[in-house]
């Protein structure tokens, strides 16, 4: 995952961490906090070497990870978060009390400008405030290092600010901190010097001064990729799916757009933008309070029985939760969705079903020890695929796919890529959510945007490129053809 | 900011131990007035009598639930626990009733030693554990007394004072039955300890990345169902006098855990209180006995639990959606928003 | 990995180890403690009263495939023989009678499944309070009073053979066998299987892969109050009485069976071979001590015991496989970095 990193962290520094997907950032805080070992060389903090026998050992190290999913009790107030993994070593004089707890914690929250009260019941707050209580749990253990995870992915503007003035705050009384972001503008407001990765290796390191986000965006992604335009006529076949004003609640905000025939649409934008949420709302899984999908017959779908029926498929993000039944063998997963392909009268038929099965397994390139294999001891590429062929025996007109390549090797991905352009030029139609900006720009035809459950713009042609993608992610600029 | 901190969660569950309070306090009203009879002291003190075993179980079984764990064998732990104690009295009739009590809380801790031990490192999954424990116990009731039942007269004038007499006006039975409720609450409420265990059933996989040590609290917690199984024995000994190797504790699990789910506490772990449990206990006693008196038939009971236990739980299912659909509304909506 | 092509050509699923194992050691124990053990004559008349908890059992299997649990098999049995003699009471015709008992146990059933779906509720929570409701109703129905003029043509339903002579078939053995088949092939080989495996195994991703998952646990509920209701026709005949207690416990023990035979209590996986496999060993286990003039008591103890080492025992192995796993790979990460 990582290769030949050297990192240096200055004491007292505010120092982010960027990268594309899939660069290793996570997985470099990770081992810097402790919890992943290494296959070779050396994490030194503060003259001591960082391995650790057992998680109370990480904690006391003076070190914290904070994810973006918080790791609370949600049935527990937030005084009792933090207090409970309170060690006896600690208040080796006094026994432990409730109302110096209660103090105490309060003193941190209130240095934090948190105003809520300490037997507010974890589940009952915001994200940004269960930060909070995240933040005050490590900070409780004499923190030296914070480790922030992508904080904002979730955080509306005001509570950006709010978290940023904490960590100034936090840094102020001597804590040095490493910031991972997506969002360039805030990781140049908060830090003091940057590395970039880029698959899994260290680009460089700027410090903010000589640095600005045009120069970061062309140093995380260093490549030139072409191919926005070649060979890459969309179909004459019209329009396929049109969504009108679409509104789902929180994350999809009155979105808009056309897919044609053969086309391959991206969809891009940062995490948090509501780009699962609208294949979704689209394919029926989520509720909408608001607009209509079209597809080219003029008929509407609104369930997903609906759109399986007129020959939409979605294959999911996680595919782990919504994708696999990762304790069934491959051949099962491959044919639940194809019962009525290889069965007859509701009686199953092995033969049709092992047919299918290696059909799609060859077709896809599918690599296992054999087919009653069960699907959590595959890989991730080739976990992939299944979550993907399964849908691909019948003739799907319109495929949504959510993070086609996340966590899977090159030789799958490439694969899947193959796979997804293929069908393309045979009549599918193709909505592609992907966090990969190269994957993005080599496989769509026009990439849409979103921001903040919008559209940001739609990029055709010679618009198309990373940095542009970035930009309009980020809301730097309107380039590109707003709607 | 301070808008989202609703600490509503936990005045809702105040309000829900008070909806039950008001419940039986509409069963009382209810009762009385068709019968005049039912609010006789001497009516009154049956009831607590025969929720007070319920109470001391059922306060261990909250913690149980409470880790996402369910402890199938406390009727059969009670049996053991008090087939062991009265075997020992009737063989040794002069031994002091401290130590007879001992032995039956040492018996059932045994018990509950053995399904914290199967769950915790045999990882083996609580309902089954404890399906298997609730067998082998009772078996054990069986081998252990040879098929011979516990007399009243075998059993010391000590231990049946136990249930009509204390230096106050109440039972011990009531007393003991009164502390495990306030000794759980103590617990679940003031200490450490207790919190850990909530946190175990609120997020499992949390707590064992918070350093929390998983396994020996599950123990503890399956111990202490045990123990207080233990005292159980020693109560419904004291109450009914006559310990019979197939019918001591049969069914409990059931009321026990009917009492629990009433009381509020949710069957995924992660809440609930002894207090409520309590009075799970109370508005069964209350029901089963006003029932009685008023003069419908008994058969109606087990009725009238099962449609409770569905009550309960679907009102909480539909005030926690609820709750949890605004709450993400709004914070969604503020996202957007911006 | 090559064992692909080569396996072998009867390899015994390792879920049905444990069952069997218990099966064969019963059954000599058996014989060793009364010639008469393994007289076929005595084991099929001694076994009618398994037959009514194999059915059970092997509805709840599906139901605990599914991911759910159904703890009210045993008070749907009881309300519909309820149902059943109360109808004889009246006087209805016993046929009539019999199929109102079928068909209660459906409609029970159903609002089983009613309930936790359209609520949302956990199957557990459910079933155990219909559990008491259903038996309520029993209580209420019947009272004190015992039904027991049933007549003739109607009681003995298991001393009925099939095919007579020496030692014969029992009616109620060749319904089990029936039903065995026939629960078989549906979770093998009938579309339902598949989508109540995958149901059991990830409800989401069923979902989202276009299953009405909901319907499928309905229908498993469905079934499962079908055969208890049909339960309730063998046990009546066979008892020749109805009183309300009758089935009292029967559910602890069906989902005894159900586990023992390999089924995952948490669903996604489980056999019907391993349910009826089960059942012959707890049938084995609990015939050979009451040669032994075993308690009830005990031996339900006993097979509580098998129960916890059926699960045990398999979990016991690969805790240390996987330490030996860890280590191995420890040992070989550590000598990577020292040669770095």
């Amino acid at each position: 995952m990582l290769h030949n990193i050297n990192f240096e962290l200055k004491q007292g520094e505010i120092h982010a961490v960027v990268g594309e997907n899939g660069a290793g950032k996570s997985t470099l805080v990770k081992i810097i906090a402790g919890l992943v070992p290494v296959d070779a060389g050396q994490v030194v903090f503060e003259s001591t070497d960082r391995t650790f026998a057992n998680i109370r050992e990480i904690q006391n190290s003076g070190v914290a990870l904070i994810h973006q999913e918080p790791r609370l009790f949600p049935d527990l107030t937030v005084l009792e978060n933090v207090s409970v993994d309170r060690q006896v070593k600690e208040d080796k004089k006094k026994r432990f009390s409730w109302s110096a707890a209660e103090e105490e914690t309060r003193r941190l929250l209130d240095d934090l400008g948190c105003s809520f009260s300490v037997h507010s019941p974890v589940k009952a707050l915001s994200v940004a405030d269960q930060q909070m209580v995240d933040m005050v749990s490590a900070l409780r253990k004499r923190l030296k290092l914070l480790i922030v995870d992508e904080p904002t992915a979730s955080l509306t503007p005001t509570e950006v600010d709010r978290l940023f003035i904490t960590l100034r705050k936090l840094n102020a009384q001597g804590v040095t901190i490493i910031f991972i972001g997506h969002r360039l503008e805030e990781v140049l407001e908060i830090s003091d010097r940057i590395t970039i990765l880029k698959d899994g290796e260290l680009v460089t390191v700027k410090s903010k001064s000589e640095t600005n986000e045009d120069e970061l965006i062309r140093l995380m992604v260093g490549r030139n990729i072409d191919g926005t335009s070649e060979g890459k006529e969309i179909g004459k076949g019209g329009v396929v799916l049109r969504v009108e004003n679409l509104i789902s609640p929180g994350f999809v905000a009155d979105v808009s757009f056309e897919v044609n025939r053969g086309e391959i649409l991206g969809i891009g934008g940062l995490v948090g933008a509501g780009r699962s949420e609208l294949l979704e709302t689209i394919f029926g899984l989520r509720k909408r309070t608001g607009g209509r999908v079209v597809l080219n017959q003029g008929e509407e779908i609104t369930t997903v029985h609906q759109a399986i029926d007129a020959k939409v498929a979605l294959v999911p993000e996680d595919r782990a939760h919504n994708g696999l039944a990762l304790n069934r063998s491959i051949n099962e997963n491959l044919v639940i969705t194809n019962l009525s392909l290889t069965s007859r009268r509701s009686w199953r038929n092995f033969k049709r079903e092992r047919v299918l099965g290696g059909e799609l397994i060859e077709k896809f390139r599918v690599k296992l020890s054999f087919a009653s294999q069960l699907v959590r001891e595959l890989s991730g590429g080739n976990q992939q695929k299944v979550s993907l062929a399964k849908w691909l025996k019948r003739n799907v007109d319109i495929l949504l796919i959510d993070e086609p390549s996340r966590g899977v090797d090159v030789g799958s991905k490439f694969e899947i890529h193959h796979f997804l352009k293929d069908s393309a030029r045979n009549g599918m139609s193709v909505v592609m959510v992907s966090s990969d900006m190269r994957e993005l720009i080599e496989l769509s035809h026009r990439i849409l945007v979103m921001r903040n459950g919008h559209v940001a713009g739609i990029l055709t042609g010679s618009e198309v490129s990373e940095e542009a993608v970035l930009r309009l992610a980020s809301g730097l600029t309107t380039s590109g053809k707003t709607r | 900011m301070a808008k989202n901190s609703i600490s509503g969660v936990s005045v809702l569950l105040k309000k829900r131990e008070f909806g039950i309070f008001i419940f039986i306090v509409l069963l009382l009203v209810i009762f009385g007035s068709l019968e005049p009879r039912f609010f006789r002291a001497d009516n009154l003190n049956a009831i607590l009598s025969s929720v007070g075993i319920l109470m001391v179980v059922g306060a261990g079984q909250t913690l149980v639930i409470v880790t996402r764990n369910i402890d199938l064998s406390v009727g059969s732990t009670l049996g053991f626990s008090a087939m062991v104690m009265g075997m020992v009295a009737r063989e040794n009739p002069d031994f002091p009733l401290v130590g007879l009590i001992l032995i039956a809380l040492v018996a059932g801790g045994v018990c509950g030693l053995i399904n914290g031990l199967l769950v915790s490192y045999g990882k083996i999954p609580s309902i089954i554990a404890t399906l298997g424990t609730l067998a082998i116990f009772r078996g054990a009731v069986f081998l252990v007394s040879d098929n011979v039942q516990i007399d009243p007269n075998d059993v010391p004038q000590a231990v049946i004072n136990l249930a009509t007499t204390s230096p106050i006006r109440i039972s011990w039975l009531l007393i003991f039955a009164i502390v495990s409720i306030l000794l759980v609450h103590y617990i679940s409420s003031k200490t450490l300890l207790g919190k850990r265990i909530y946190a175990i059933g609120s997020n499992p996989e949390g707590a064992v990345s918070r350093g929390l040590s998983f396994d020996r609290i599950t123990i503890l917690v399956f111990v202490s169902v045990g123990v207080l199984a233990g005292l159980g024995g020693v109560l419904y000994t004291a109450r009914y006098a006559t310990i019979n190797p197939a019918d001591v504790g049969r069914g409990l699990e059931f009321d026990v855990i009917s009492a629990v789910v009433i009381g509020g506490t949710n069957i995924f772990g992660g809440s609930g209180t002894a207090f409520g449990t309590a009075l799970g206990c109370i508005l069964i006693g209350v029901l089963s006995n006003g029932l009685t008196v008023v003069g419908v038939s008994p058969f109606w009971k087990a009725c009238a639990t099962g449609l409770l236990i569905l009550a309960a739980v679907a009102i909480d299912n539909f005030v926690r959606r609820k709750q949890e659909e605004r709450f993400l509304l709004e914070i969604r909506n503020q996202r957007t928003a911006e | 990995m090559t064992s692909a092509k080569k396996t072998r050509r009867f390899a015994l699923p390792s879920h049905l180890t444990g069952p069997l194992l218990i099966l064969i050691i019963a059954m000599i124990y058996g014989s060793l403690g009364s010639e008469y053990f393994l007289d076929p004559a005595s084991i099929i008349f001694n076994t009618g009263r398994y037959i009514e908890i194999g059915l059970l059992a092997l509805a709840l299997t599906f139901v605990i495939i599914n991911g759910d649990i159904d703890l009210s098999v045993a008070s749907i049995l009881a309300a519909s023989a309820a149902v059943m003699a109360k109808l004889f009471a009246a006087g209805t015709p016993i046929l009539w009678c019999a199929l109102a008992a079928v068909f209660t146990g459906f409609i029970l059933g159903m609002i089983n499944g009613l309930i936790v779906i359209k609520f949302g509720l956990p199957s557990l929570v459910v079933t155990l309070a219909t559990l008491a409701l259903y038996r309520g109703l029993t209580q209420v129905l019947l009272e004190d009073s015992v039904v027991a003029d049933y007549p003739e043509s109607f009681v003995g339903f298991d001393q009925r053979l099939v095919i007579g002579g020496y030692p014969g078939f029992p009616a109620p053995l060749a319904v089990f066998i029936v039903a065995s088949i026939i629960f078989y092939f549906i979770l093998r080989k009938a579309n339902y299987g598949l989508l109540n495996v995958m149901t059991g195994s990830n409800a989401s991703s069923t979902k989202f892969s276009g299953i009405n998952v909901n319907s499928v646990r309905l229908s498993a509920f469905a079934l499962s109050g079908l055969v208890s209701g049909i339960c309730a026709v063998m046990i009546t005949s066979r008892l020749g009485s109805t009183i309300s207690n009758v089935g009292l416990g029967l559910e602890l023990l069906a989902i005894t069976v159900v586990v023992l035979g390999g089924t995952d209590i948490f669903g996604g996986r489980g056999t019907i071979s391993g349910t009826v496999v089960a059942l012959l060993a707890i049938m084995a286990v609990r015939e050979s001590l009451v040669i032994q003039d075993i308690n009830g008591q005990v031996q339900d103890g006993a097979i509580g015991l098998l129960l916890i080492l059926t699960v045990l025992v398999p979990r016991i192995r690969s805790a240390i496989v996987d330490n030996r796993n860890r280590k191995k790979r420890f040992n070989e990460a550590q000598s990577q970095i020292a040669n770095h």
